[in-house]
């Protein structure tokens, strides 16, 4: 009855708590839904096959997803044609592909990724099945059929980019989905090497029979997907968007379960400091203190189960378009679908619960400790605005983050975004405990200008925030959170990210970059429009008899299928004249040249004992194998990539490679001559600082957008707090506000001193907010600095933390100015007088 | 949880309540509550002891600052004094925890404040079923309208606290005291707020419940006609018990002596 009651009579201190737990409960089941609902489909292009035959997967390129090896074309031959040798079996189709993208209007349309060519052989269409809308299958060399949305007709001209450059065919026919399909022959020579072979099985086969009969012949070279299995076939791509995906989600999900439990304690905690009359008259009445904790706890428990409830039911609901919007920002693979199950939702709402009894278990402590007599006392005056734990906690956290501050300027480049976010924590953490002796000098000095001022506005403003420390300090707190955060996610990201931009450029000796243009990379058709030197990536393997024994834990592991390496064709001499970062440990560099010599950095050659001198036995991505000899080891991060090549070598080994840019001495600008030539091939010329900062533009835009949405979430959270704490302090000024009133002060008036005094608390929170941060992000910009040894510029960027204090200004005036007028509406002679509160 | 306990303690108060040797309902002995620290050291009570007897109606009187109300909250538990004993139906308070001490208070002790003290939320009739529902009873409705008829409130138990007079308000709480029907009931100043004729109607209602069901009554006054309808007032100044008056007592007898008091603060 009790607790009931007190819930409906006191409702503006519970909205914090119930909105922070409902916006959590949604965000929880709206992320748990996607996370069970994320999991590997079977790719459309091979769905109407009923069992994949697969090369092995090897794991490794550190920073990348497992591959799969491919088979040499003579083991695929042999294969495919014992595979459909199987009874039941009625083809068994090798899935070639290779890059294409069709040129339309003089540009290249769609944005294929370069781990999911969309070039394929004719034959493999069957494996989908995509069928032929119109016209017939290609049977000439310069026949195509295609995706009839592209709306070409049969006999029509289309010109395609490949990766040896652009082609003009004629359409052969339109399919029922994507791709671009050659004739089998003609797609061969183009393709990369063969990692999957598709069986069409007749309708009266047995599954189980076909799969065993599979096993036999592919032995251990290979894996027999049927069934749901088959998502195993998934292009790495999506695995990682996935992967990404799901950290982003994740790391929202656990920001706001703690959040919210911050949240909610902290508007207990404050709930419990206004209601000290009310627990100490309870506590009069014959209340024990386990039954003020009980009552802490079902008021807890109460705001939980509404909050949760109507959480799981909006999480629920957003979660189908939260999948799309997921999709399109690049955190879900397309064509991924949120699938409704009871559990995830559930799960939800549990946390939700043990959230709001984790939130309210300090309170209902402090409620407990509430004496009997303080129903009687009239405390305006904080007597003891800091407690001891606020001492030992506010130091020990200050002390923490000035620690890991100089920690920080010792760490390593990975480690200096990490210090500095927990430094920052701890700092912010440490101010917000301090904030009840720290606020009263600052207030002190925000307000000296007031006092002086005519009118009572003023020096009311200065003399509440001098009296109410504590009020003060709680309120302005969630504001010092909120802008602390903010400024130091914001800063941190577009510093560090800059200054690798800058690191990047000084490395790099050219006048201009040649840089792919609405494709995934360089045809060398555009490659031959500039002079210089290109950069043609591409993954080789290192067989497993040359692997030594001193490699390290993940080699092991892709024994069995040797160690793929990330590899980069150049051309030698021009190569050493464009890296500026190039350290050569052993051997010569120029020894590096032709197509038998080969450059390795010192962490790949201590992995697989190669030294300089060695002959090196790799095999290729067509899925042949040579050999090269190694020409020099250089220092790690000092070439892009972990072997150098010669470029004919790469080309010749993986005909569908496209080159990642061009570095010229040229220092013709974009507007030189042939410009339109080259948007044609997809390509355009930038400048070197330009390129850096756009190298990493795709991940970097990832990067920000998770930045957004981990600031949008705190923020939001934070900004929560802010009004319920304003909200819950104004609507218990009741009694102060009417005594202004008859005091003789207009409504104008009151409310006036009501918005400046929110002003104020927001100017506190503020000018804490931006001190800490400041001190992390000049100490990440000193270590950066010294790192790449180029001078960082700081970057805060201001509109995003301009538009946080805004929309916190917004709330706070809103969640003061309102229930102060509402308070003012009973006229000076209105009734808080007989009241307890 | 809190149920149980409320049990057993009021089964052991019950037992007690047999001995034949207790007469006094609140027995306090060399009481001393002091504020402060060294210099700054402060005594509210200077080592009172007095005997508030079974079925009594005692007036405590004194002047601003002598320790009437420290006196009072000492003796009902609210406060703990810093020496001395404080015995309530034979339990000594100070063997007590905060939860114990908090259950004998519910079963055994009841407190009116000059100040009303009702729950705002709740309505009146609420908050006279608190205590009940604090100690996990489920009150009932018939045990309820007796306590309100008790104290003349018939008709106003749905109301809220804000809906009623203030007579009626410190009705609503002499009926929540009484609700557990305490050993003793303490009034600090409970016609301190009310005008003249609501304070005679209040007085009226204790001594009746003195006269009528034998409860032992506390009170804190200034006021000497409201002391005039005790049977014994207890003069209270700088802390010590000074004076003690019985009998007939008359408002004027009361003043007079008061007015001898003041000079001494």
């Amino acid at each position: 009855m009790l607790s009931f009651a007190a819930l409906r009579a006191r409702w503006t201190g519970l909205l914090g708590p119930f909105i922070a737990l409902c916006l959590g409960v949604a965000l929880m089941s709206t992320t748990a839904l996607i996370l069970v609902s994320a999991q590997p489909r079977v790719p459309d292009r091979y769905a109407g096959a009923a069992v994949l035959v697969a090369a092995r997967t090897v794991d490794g390129i550190p920073g990348t997803f497992p591959e799969r090896r491919p088979w040499s074309p003579e083991r695929t031959a042999d294969l495919a044609g014992r595979l459909a040798a199987i009874d039941g079996v009625t083809a068994a189709v090798p899935d070639r592909s290779f890059y294409a993208q069709a040129v339309l209007d003089g540009r290249p349309v769609g944005e294929p990724a370069l781990g999911d060519p969309q070039g394929h052989g004719w034959s493999s269409a069957a494996l989908a099945p995509y069928r032929l809308v119109a016209g017939s299958a290609p049977v000439r060399p310069d026949e195509v059929v295609l995706d009839r949305s592209l709306g070409l007709d049969p006999g029509g001209q289309v010109t395609l980019l490949t990766a040896t450059g652009p082609a003009d065919y004629t359409v052969a026919g339109t399919v029922d989905g994507p791709g671009f399909y050659l004739d089998d022959p003609v797609a061969a020579p183009l393709a990369r090497g063969v990692r999957l072979i598709g069986l069409l099985v007749a309708d009266d086969a047995d599954p189980t029979a076909v799969r065993a009969a599979a096993e036999a012949v592919v032995g251990p070279d290979g894996t027999v997907l049927t069934g749901a299995d088959r998502a195993e076939a998934e292009p790495p791509r999506d695995t990682r968007t996935r992967w990404i995906g799901m950290q982003v989600l994740t790391a929202m999900t656990a920001l706001a379960g703690f959040v919210s439990i911050f949240v909610v304690a902290s508007t207990f905690a404050f709930g419990v400091a206004q209601r000290r009359r009310e627990f100490g008259l309870l506590r009069t009445v014959g209340a024990t203190p386990g039954q003020l904790r009980r009552l802490m706890y079902t008021e807890a428990l109460a705001v939980g189960a509404v909050g949760a409830t109507v959480g799981v039911v909006l999480g629920t609901a957003c979660a189908p378009a939260f999948g799309a919007l997921l999709v399109d920002a690049g955190f879900q693979p397309v064509g991924f679908r949120v699938r409704i199950e009871p559990w995830p939702p559930a799960a939800a709402y549990l946390v939700g619960l043990v959230v709001a009894l984790l939130g309210v278990w300090s309170a209902s402590r402090r409620a407990g400790r509430v004496r009997p007599l303080e129903a009687l006392r009239e405390a305006v005056l904080d007597r003891r605005p800091m407690t001891r734990s606020r001492w030992v906690g506010g130091i020990l956290a200050t002390a923490l983050g000035l620690l890991l501050t100089v920690l920080l300027a010792g760490a390593g480049p990975d480690d200096i975004v990490n210090y500095a976010l927990y430094a920052s924590m701890a700092l912010t953490g440490g101010l917000t405990l301090l904030a009840p002796v720290l606020v009263p000098p600052l207030t002190y000095a925000l307000t000296w200008p007031l006092e002086r001022l005519p009118g009572a506005t003023g020096m009311l403003v200065r003399r509440n925030a001098l009296t109410a420390v504590r009020r003060t300090a709680s309120t302005s707190a969630p504001m010092l959170l909120t802008v602390g955060f903010a400024v130091l996610i914001a800063g941190s990201v577009a510093t560090s990210t800059g200054a690798y931009a800058s690191r990047d450029a000084g490395a790099i000796r050219a006048g201009s970059v040649l840089v792919p243009a609405g494709t995934p990379g360089l045809s060398d058709a555009a490659v031959a429009t500039v002079p210089g030197t290109a950069l043609l990536p591409s993954t080789v393997y290192a067989d497993p008899s040359d692997a030594a024994t001193t490699g390290t834990a993940t080699a092991g592991t892709a024994t069995g299928a040797g160690v793929p390496i990330a590899a980069a064709g150049v051309d030698p001499a021009g190569f050493a004249q464009v890296n500026g970062r190039l350290s050569v440990l052993s051997g010569d560099f120029s020894a590096f040249r032709g197509p038998e010599t080969a450059v390795v950095t010192a962490g790949l050659a201590d992995q697989l004992g190669w030294a300089a001198g060695d002959g090196a036995t790799l095999g290729y991505p067509d899925g042949t194998g040579g050999q090269v000899r190694v020409a020099a080891v250089v220092a790690d991060g000092s070439i892009p990539a972990q072997l150098l090549l010669a470029r004919e070598l790469v080309r010749a080994h993986d005909p569908s490679a496209l080159t990642e840019a061009v570095f010229t001495a040229s220092t013709t600008g974009p507007d030189g001559d042939g410009v339109d030539h080259r948007a044609v091939l997809g390509a355009r010329l930038v400048g070197v600082p330009e390129y850096a900062a756009e190298r990493d533009a795709a991940e970097d835009r990832l990067v920000w957008l998770a930045t957004l949405i981990l600031i949008g979430v705190s923020a939001g959270y934070t900004a929560i707090a802010l009004a319920n704490t304003l909200l819950m302090a104004t609507a218990h000024r009741a009694r102060e506000l009417l005594v202004l009133l008859r005091s003789g002060a207009t409504v104008r008036q009151v409310l006036g001193t009501v918005a400046a005094e929110t002003g104020l608390v927001l100017a506190i929170g503020t000018a804490l907010g931006l001190l800490v941060p400041t001190v992390a992000l000049l100490a990440i910009r000193s270590a950066l600095s010294e790192q790449f040894a180029v001078p960082v510029e700081l970057v805060v960027p201001g509109s995003t933390i301009g538009l946080v204090v805004a929309g916190c200004a917004v709330l706070a005036l809103v969640a003061s100015v309102l229930p102060a007028r509402l308070i003012l509406r009973t006229g000076p002679g209105g009734g808080a007088g007989h009241r307890v509160e | 949880m809190a149920q149980r306990d409320g049990t057993t303690r009021r089964h052991d108060i019950a037992r007690r309540e047999e001995t034949p040797d207790l007469t006094a309902a609140v027995r306090l002995r060399e009481v001393v509550r002091a504020y402060g620290t060294g210099a700054r050291r402060v005594a509210a009570l200077d080592g009172v002891t007095v005997d508030f007897d079974r079925g009594s109606f005692t007036a405590v009187m004194g002047p601003s600052g002598s320790g009437k109300s420290t006196l009072l909250h000492c003796a009902a538990g609210l406060d703990r004094p810093t020496g001395g004993t404080v015995t309530i139906d034979g339990t000594d308070l100070g063997t007590l925890g905060e939860t114990a001490l908090t259950l004998l208070r519910r079963a055994r002790v009841g407190f009116v404040f000059q100040s009303y003290n009702l729950v705002p939320a709740l309505t009146a009739a609420q908050n006279v079923a608190l205590p009940l529902r604090l100690a996990g009873r489920r009150p009932d409705p018939a045990e309820l309208d007796a306590t309100l008829a008790e104290v003349g409130l018939a008709g106003p138990g749905r109301h809220r606290p804000d809906e009623l007079s203030g007579g009626e308000q410190q009705r609503v709480a002499i009926a929540r005291a009484l609700i557990s029907r305490p050993a003793v009931l303490f009034a600090d100043e409970p016609t301190g707020a009310l005008d003249t004729r609501t304070s005679r109607d209040i007085l009226r209602l204790l001594r009746t419940l003195v006269d009528q069901h034998r409860q032992t009554v506390v009170m804190v006054t200034h006021d000497p006609v409201a002391a005039a309808y005790a049977d014994r007032v207890v003069l209270l100044a700088d802390g010590r018990v000074v004076d003690e008056l019985g009998g007939e007592l008359a408002a004027e007898t009361i003043a007079a002596r008061m007015t001898r008091l003041e000079p001494a603060c």
